[in-house]
């Protein structure tokens, strides 16, 4: 039987050509439009509560609710909390779990891939089995409302992911040349600073700006563990809480603001294995 | 000319060994501990800790207890929280698998400005949950924009002669029922969309190009070709990213904190309403969450059954 | 510069994998010793151990009188060069030659002076900016040589240095660094499985079997008497040919005699091995090198009882010299030994012995003059130098020389 190499026309082969390009601007509009709106609603003029809504596409837009929201001090404090909880918390998890993670790194393989999966695994923990018990005790501690106290929350899922991700950048750094720089002279501190950490620099970067990410974010442990200094997370909430449409698209618009870069940034790291349980939904 | 012999044995003491070991590896073991020790102290302890308050008794303190499962199994909010996980898992899941393949298999073939869109679609991966639960608020709410679609196709409708609806606005957010839980699903499907996506793009790329080729001499038709190659290939995929999303699905919180609030409880806001004000009631807190944390487990369970390999782990 | 011993060395993997076997071998100062053998078989290991890379199970190793077993690598003043040359890749050329003596706190113009020295003697020079990704193979090679020049330390450890490199640069490079060890004096000790390498570089070739030492010596007398059938079997390319002979005594002479050839044993060799007298009606291993081969028919005066008539299977125009491969009807010789060879050449080499060894077939390699006229499915006639014939006990596999 004679076969020709040129595909078979199937009865739903000619819809699909013309399908095919309003499948993608859907695809597209579905991830956009949501965006678009937290933004065009945070310039809109009028101000709607939550029984009206702005025009779905604003002629005059307004900058007013910007300075209110800065003005009015909801949105400085929780800026200035934010951004230094989530810095701090990665650096301080970079310098506990990079050093980790390498020794990780040079473990037997079968024990390597036993703390690796037992890392991933306290990932997926739900948040509140353990947040209860340390909201608890931090706030005996008198944590409560603190910077550290929110940082040494967020460590709790920084850390893991981290080390993971960091174990897979420092094993495709070959062992030789931590050998050749012991016999070069190096002790194991200076083989590390000065060959194996600046090979690894840009997998810590990206490793830092997701865990960056994740504490940015955060909003289970901040909830738990604040009582009245807000992160923008939970100002976001108190905003949603208040009721005006505005107020809250502003602080949100904020919030995603840094992101949109940062994942621009990422985007050549995003691939499924460093998502695979990695990222929480 | 030395032909060597057997060797003789060689077997010096077990903690020998180990002191040895010890001071060999001092420097290593120096890097580690506190990694160790942070998981140990904010993580498992807490997760102890946390089992054995569900397991005391709240008012005598007894020790064990199974009060705070009574009273929560008892409950019918807690009942009724748990069945709503189950549903917006279910939905958001189907939402998410189906979404997700069909937006991987429109990434996944080859058109000019590819890259950008690629690009495009990763953005709300980085959204925090809080927004995106925002954003479906303006969508979804009684005055959202969901409604002003429908008014206007109402509006259009109405205007045909002889057809006379009225319409009315929906608040999918505080009407509660299964509108509400599919809000819900909604938002999570919409945040979480970029991951699935990935993980499915991740399958496509893995099918060689060649068995295609193979399938075109044989004379397949494209859906055949996605019936009988893509779509069995994928599976391994499709199994990864259904159980990894469930680990997620099931401790929601923030979404159904924001969407679906008291009027449609789901684990997360269970557990919420329990310890903060007005009840403060850590105990029931702590018996629900651990109960989650036995469901997740699970999940767990099955994702280290079938989805963590050595090679998934080594990337 | 100092002398390196390896005294009764062992070394024990956690799983219980025996890797180096009471590995004894003193190296002086100045020496260049090659250790040979098919991989896996532990001369890597015993290397890493000298640098100090690899814990020593018993035993111990001496660098210039100084025991060295519980010293770590960066305090034994040793410079190792890594197959895969591990190069710093974040560094340029000149900082990967100059951190070493930056780390040992050398002032500045002495780091420069010695990285700008090693530059110009490597051909370097040009280089000194770039980073090691935009070098060629054979510039990383040099890089990582000349990381342990600068160094000038008590010994060079060099592991399978040119295993990378095409087949050109390896002989180029051969000789470079031969010639650089030779100006430089310094202690070597050099890891490679290709017998070549370590014939025309080493002053003492060890070959290492299994994490034993078989015979450590200058790779003239190595070639000349093997100590076993593996060292044989390994040291010469193409390898000795192999086979089972009986050993007999007639008209005041000894015969070897193997598949109804009969090669009367050259009067010389008799005295070198007086040996083979305890052989004489007992079965041993003949071992014939290719080129002590030669076509009967360009040999004048070649004498009946030292030829051998044969049928080419396959010639091999090497351009200087003829390759031809014939049967010979006798079984292979089939020890641990060659076992072990065969197994070196790849797994189907090993299935390949096993199956001929049932059909009671050899095949033999000789090297002839280009004037040959053999050809193909011919009959010819093999002219056999008995004056260069290797004997071996079947039963040990160890060379017959003494009595």
């Amino acid at each position: 039987m004679m076969r020709t190499a040129t595909p078979r026309q199937g009865l739903l082969d000619r819809p699909l050509k013309i399908i095919f390009p309003i499948w993608v601007v859907v695809s597209v509009l579905i991830v956009v439009f949501p965006l678009y709106l937290v933004f065009m609603v945070s310039f809109a003029p009028g101000r709607a509560l939550f029984g009206e809504r702005p025009a779905l596409f604003i002629t005059d837009p307004t900058l007013q609710w910007w300075t209110r929201v800065i003005e009015g001090g909801d949105l400085v404090p929780p800026l200035i909390k934010s951004l230094s909880v989530a810095t701090l918390s990665t650096l301080l998890a970079i310098v506990i779990a990079a050093p980790a993670a390498w020794v990780i790194s040079r473990l037997p393989a079968g024990i390597r891939y036993t703390v690796v999966i037992g890392l991933l695994v306290t990932r997926m923990f739900p948040e509140f089995a353990i947040g209860i018990s340390v909201a608890t005790r931090f706030a005996r501690l008198g944590l409560l409302d603190s910077y550290l106290g929110l940082i040494l929350a967020h460590l709790i899922g920084s850390l893991p992911f981290i080390a993971w991700i960091l174990v897979g950048t420092f094993e495709t750094i070959p062992r030789d040349i931590e050998e050749a720089a012991a016999i070069d002279g190096a002790s194991k501190l200076k083989t590390l600073m000065r060959v194996v950490f600046p090979l690894a620099a840009p997998g810590i970067a990206v490793a830092s700006l997701f865990v960056w990410l994740y504490s940015w974010n955060e909003f289970v442990y901040a909830r738990l563990l604040t009582t009245n200094q807000n992160t923008l997370p939970l100002q976001v909430f108190q905003a949603i809480d208040r009721g005006s449409k505005q107020d809250m698209a502003t602080v949100a618009a904020v919030l995603t603001l840094p992101i949109l870069f940062v994942v621009y940034f990422l985007q050549r790291y995003l691939r499924p294995g460093a998502l695979a349980g990695a990222v929480k939904g | 000319m030395a032909v060597a012999e057997q060797a003789g044995r060689y077997r010096p003491s077990r903690a020998g060994l180990l002191a040895a070991w010890v001071r060999r590896h001092r420097f290593e073991i120096a890097l580690i501990t506190p990694l160790v020790a942070y998981v140990v102290l904010l993580t498992i302890a807490p997760i102890i800790d946390t089992f054995k308050i569900s397991l005391t008794h709240p008012r005598t303190l007894a020790f064990p207890s199974g009060a705070n499962y009574q009273a929560n199994f008892g409950s019918a909010t807690f009942r009724e929280a748990t069945v709503n996980t189950v549903i917006v898992a279910v939905l958001s899941l189907t939402l998410e698998l189906a979404v997700g393949l069909a937006v991987a298999l429109a990434l996944h073939a080859r058109f000019r400005g590819q890259g950008f869109v690629r690009t495009v679609m990763l953005v709300p991966l980085g959204v925090p949950t809080i927004v995106s639960g925002a954003i479906m608020l303006l969508i979804f709410a009684r005055s959202g924009y969901m409604n002003s679609v429908f008014g206007g196709v109402a509006n259009l409708i109405s205007n045909i002669p002889g057809v006379d609806w009225e319409f009315r606005n929906l608040s999918w957010t505080t009407d509660g029922g299964i509108r509400t839980l599919a809000t819900v699903a909604i938002a999570d499907m919409w945040k979480v969309l970029p991951i699935v996506t990935l993980i499915f793009l991740a399958g496509l790329q893995s099918i060689p190009e060649d068995i295609y080729e193979a399938a075109d001499v044989d004379g397949a038709t494209k859906w055949q070709k996605f019936a009988r190659i893509t779509f069995p290939l994928l599976i391994p995929y499709i199994t990864m990213a259904l159980i990894l999303r469930s680990i997620d699905a099931f401790r929601i919180f923030e979404l159904a904190l924001v969407l679906a609030g008291a009027i449609e409880p789901v684990l997360g806001t269970y557990i919420w309403d329990r310890y903060g004000p007005p009840t403060n009631d850590v105990f029931t807190a702590s018996s629900a969450s651990i109960v989650l944390f036995g469901i997740i487990m699970v999940f767990i369970i099955l994702y280290l059954r079938f989805v963590a390999t050595r090679a998934e782990v080594a990337r | 510069m100092a002398e390196i011993t390896l005294d009764d060395v062992t070394k024990i993997y956690p799983d219980g994998t025996q890797a180096v076997t009471n590995l004894g071998l003193d190296i002086k100062d100045g020496e260049f010793v090659v250790f040979v053998g098919p991989s896996g078989c532990g001369k890597t290991t015993a290397l890493r151990m000298v640098a100090g890379l690899e814990e020593i199970s018993s035993g111990k190793i001496m660098i210039a009188g100084r025991v060295v077993n519980d010293v770590p690598p960066k305090d034994r003043d040793i410079a190792m060069v890594f197959q895969n040359y591990a190069l710093y890749p974040h560094m340029s050329v000149y900082d990967n030659l100059a951190f070493g003596l930056k780390l040992r706190r050398e002032k500045k113009e002495v780091i420069d002076k010695r990285v700008r020295d090693a530059a110009r003697i490597l051909g370097l020079t040009e280089m000194l900016k770039k980073k090691p990704r935009n070098l060629s193979g054979g510039q990383r090679q040099r890089v990582a040589m000349g990381r342990a020049i600068v160094r000038e330390p008590q010994a060079f450890l060099m592991d399978e240095p040119l295993s990378n490199l095409d087949a050109k640069l390896r002989v180029q490079m051969r000789s470079e660094i031969a010639r650089i060890q030779r100006d430089l004096e310094v202690t070597t000790i050099y890891v490679t499985h290709d017998q070549t390498e370590a014939m025309t570089m080493g002053d003492r070739v060890a070959v290492i079997r299994k994490g034993e030492l078989q015979q450590a010596e200058p790779p003239q007398d190595l070639y000349e008497h093997p100590v076993n059938l593996f060292v044989a079997g390994f040291i010469g390319s193409p390898a000795m040919n192999m086979v089972e002979a009986s050993v007999s005594r007639g008209d005041g002479a000894v015969f070897v005699e193997f598949a109804g050839n009969r090669l009367r044993v050259d009067d010389e060799l008799l005295k070198e091995r007086p040996g083979l007298k305890r052989f004489e009606g007992r079965r041993i291993v003949l071992g014939i090198r290719p080129e002590d081969f030669e076509d009967a028919s360009l040999v004048p005066r070649a004498a009946k009882d030292r030829r051998i008539p044969a049928t080419v299977d396959l010639r091999e125009a090497l351009g200087s010299e003829v390759l031809i491969h014939f049967t010979v009807k006798a079984p292979v010789v089939l020890t641990e030994d060659t076992k072990e060879l065969a197994v070196d050449v790849g797994a189907e080499a090993l299935e390949d012995l096993e199956q001929v060894a049932q059909q009671g077939e050899n095949e033999f390699v000789a090297q002839l003059n280009p004037r040959t006229r053999a050809r193909r499915g011919e009959p010819i006639e093999l002219y056999v130098d008995t004056s260069r014939l290797h004997f071996f006990d079947p039963e040990t596999g160890l060379g017959i020389y003494t009595d």
